[in-house]
């Protein structure tokens, strides 16, 4: 519990979430506020019902509302004062319709207050009707004297459809109230479907501006936890990047406080991976961890630590570097694509590696070379080696209001037909080949462009402007965007196992976008036009914004699902 | 991206070549890149680096050597009439090691990325004299540069189908 604590508060300092923390019901110490127990319509909280009902006392409040309607904001307050260690407190929708915001406001003040801050979370009651968003704040501060910082707030691993709230460290003052904690809850959020986190396959995520001092535009975020393998030694680490178009976990170097061990090549030497994205190039050994994410864990898996500290980064390996959490606008990735593991049989073989992969001799500069290494040894997607709901997993969005919202929650669902929550349902197959791409028509019945579904990709991203006839930001934060007069509407179709479906979406002037807005339905951008006449350059990535009001299954290659083996996506 | 990739690439490629200028040369059992800017010779300097395959295709003003590697990956070279590179793409399951695919280009290009957000999606990079576009996703990678300044007359770089 101890360690638990502390590596919470060193969390909290480097601005990430502690959201395991604020969720559980394990964290005794220094006064919890309301842990984030979800429940389930009717089985509503305690504490008062109605507006804002601030309680004092040493252990937070909690102040819910009772039933409200779509398109509300219930926001709580409970204020704690005093007693040993912080308070937190809790703010609910008992039931609540979806479009909600749940913003919870804890704040405690103390007097002499020597525990490790108090934590507090929102957490919606999930009534079926799914899309609520939560998000807790707690502030923990110190009275006089010898108080420590603390103080976190998850939104909870459990809530309705939770994100991780922000983060309040309050500092010993001089006596007096200090406030800690703000924001949270922000989220809007329609949904439909009766997703709880309480299933152990339901992870709430949420598209927001990233870690502290990023600006993410549509990017999609999770909390996961890693742990020393086998070991009760964890810590979370919020705002990674939900990817569908990439294989595995990473996470910033610098984030990381466990003991990770090394993984090995089969030659016995420690890996290193230089992996390639959209954009640029991550670097960093390969170590080995428990990956837990909602309720469900893969045990002592290869996971890429990305950043320079403990391998110089090798001559080869070449590309935009993004090894810090301010290149990549996140703590790191959850891989979540339709292939087993990162590489496959290209980095296992000797003649023709794709040299992605490196084994590393010493820590010196050049110590790194190229190796082979087998599919066993690759940094592989967690959710395959979950015990139950590894087939695949789905994402679903409701669609953000046009202009965009600052945040906007969702779900990333393990499992494709393996309860109840997770049934393909009328969407449809939609085959990929080797590439992991599928084909558009555009416009519908004319040209086909090899393309690709990608959650990780920030925007709607097709053609050259050439071919899509729309033009591009020539400025500003959207520079490269595309910026039509006026919102333009579009329909190209998807090839489908059944036959083509039809994908209708709009492209707004990205200029006119508001830059607190990190949830943007309506951005496109150019994706290039083919060079000299190369076909095989894909023509559409169907990024963050096709899965707005969508629900979208990735198959897992070579796993049985409902509708065959994958690797498919799905609609 | 797994093994039959190469086909399908090079069934691709030749659906493309013969539509656009005369098959001349294949299966050269070598293989490599030349960089950005290099003389065509270094195509032959760099062939050990890499095992792949090398077709040549004959346009009206230009060459363009297309290296299939074992690795999945294509490269192909646009060699003008003064026979420098003035233009590469790339395409497959990874992307090539872009410091030998750029040449004197590349720290250009590093140095011109650097300190910018880097965005979540496809990059398009404009220097004077110089176009970079890179993007894909885990398997399968694609990428151009070309010297804007050196195109041969009546070359589209960015053209459709």
């Amino acid at each position: 519990m101890r360690n638990r604590l502390s590596v919470g508060v060193l969390l909290c300092l480097y601005g990430v979430a502690c959201s395991e923390g604020g969720g559980s019901h394990k964290s005794t110490t220094g006064g919890s506020g309301g842990g984030a127990q979800t429940s389930r319509a009717g089985a509503g909280r305690t504490g008062s019902t109605g507006n804002t009902n601030p309680s004092s006392g040493g252990s937070g409040g909690s102040s819910s509302h009772g039933s409200s309607q779509g398109g509300q904001t219930a926001g709580g307050t409970a204020a704690g004062s005093g007693g040993a260690g912080g308070s937190g407190g809790s703010s609910s929708n008992g039931s609540s319709q979806g479009g909600q915001i749940a913003g919870g406001t804890a704040a405690d003040s103390g007097g002499t207050s020597q525990g490790a801050g108090g934590s507090g979370s929102a957490s919606n009651h999930d009534a079926g009707q799914g899309g609520q968003a939560a998000g807790g704040t707690a502030g923990s501060n110190g009275g006089g004297g010898s108080s420590q910082p603390g103080g976190s707030s998850g939104g909870s691993q459990g809530g309705g459809g939770a994100s991780g709230g922000a983060i309040a460290g309050g500092t010993g003052g001089v006596g007096g109230r200090i406030t800690g904690g703000s924001g949270g809850g922000t989220q809007d959020a329609g949904g439909s479907g009766g997703l709880s986190t309480a299933d152990p396959n339901v992870v709430a995520i949420v598209v927001d501006s990233g870690p502290q001092g990023s600006s993410a535009i549509d990017v999609a975020f999770a909390t996961v936890t890693l742990c020393e393998p086998g070991s009760n030694n964890c810590q979370t680490i919020d705002h990674m990047l939900v990817d569908t178009g990439s294989v595995g976990v990473r996470v910033i170097e610098s984030k990381v406080t466990l003991k990770l061990p090394a993984a090995n090549n089969t030659s016995g030497k420690p890996l290193a991976e230089c992996i390639p994205f959209l954009s640029g190039t991550s670097w960093g050994p390969v170590k080995l961890a428990d990956i837990k994410v909602g309720g469900e864990m893969a045990a002592n898996m290869r996971v890429h630590t990305v950043g320079t500290t403990t391998y110089p980064l090798p001559s080869d390996c070449t590309g935009t570097a993004i090894n810090d959490s301010e290149s990549l606008n996140a703590n790191g990735i959850l891989g979540v694509g339709p292939n087993t593991e990162d590489c496959g049989a290209s980095c296992s073989r000797s003649t023709g590696n794709a040299g992605v992969y490196y084994e590393c001799a010493s820590t010196r500069a050049g110590g790194c070379a190229i190796a082979a290494a087998s599919v066993a040894n690759q940094v592989a997607n967690p959710i395959a080696a979950f015990s139950v709901d590894n087939n695949g997993s789905f994402l679903q969005f409701p669609q953000p209001p046009v202009g965009g919202a600052p945040t906007l929650a969702g779900f990333l669902v393990f499992g494709i037909g393996t309860r109840a929550n997770n049934q393909l349902g009328n969407a449809q197959v939609i085959p990929i080949d080797d590439y992991g791409e599928i084909v558009t028509t555009y416009p519908v019945g004319k040209t086909k462009y090899a393309s690709f579904i990608d959650s990780g990709s920030n925007g709607y991203y097709f053609l050259s402007a050439r071919v899509s006839n729309i033009s591009q930001c020539t400025s500003g934060a959207f520079a490269g965007f595309y910026c039509p007069s006026s919102s333009t509407n579009l329909t190209a179709s998807i090839a489908g196992k059944s036959g083509d479906i039809p994908v209708t979406f709009t492209v707004a002037n990205a200029s006119k976008f508001s830059v607190r807005n990190a949830a943007l339905g309506e951005l496109g951008a150019p994706l290039s036009g083919s060079f000299a006449a190369d076909p095989t350059m894909p023509g559409f990535d169907w990024g963050l914004p096709f899965h707005f009001g969508k629900t979208v299954f990735t198959a897992i290659e070579g796993k049985d699902t409902s509708a065959g083996k994958g690797p498919y996506f799905a609609f | 991206m797994r093994i039959n990739s190469l086909d399908r690439r090079s069934v691709r490629f030749v659906r493309w070549a013969c539509g656009a200028g005369a098959l001349v040369a294949v299966h050269f059992a070598a293989s490599a890149h030349a960089a950005l800017g290099d003389e065509v010779a270094s195509v032959e300097r760099d062939r050990v680096t890499m095992k792949a395959t090398l077709r040549v295709s004959q346009h009206a003003n230009y060459d363009v050597h297309e290296l299939a590697t074992e690795m999945g990956a294509t490269v192909r070279e646009f060699v003008g009439q003064d026979r420098k590179v003035f233009a590469v793409s790339w395409s497959g399951g990874w992307r090539p090691n872009l410091r030998n695919v750029l040449g004197a280009h590349y720290d250009r290009f590093i140095e011109a990325t650097r300190g910018r957000r880097v965005p979540r999606g496809p990059v398009r990079l404009e220097l004077p004299g110089l176009v970079v576009f890179m993007g894909g996703h885990l398997r399968h990678f694609y990428g151009f540069a070309y010297l804007s300044e050196q195109l041969p007359a009546g070359f589209v770089p960015e053209t459709v189908e």
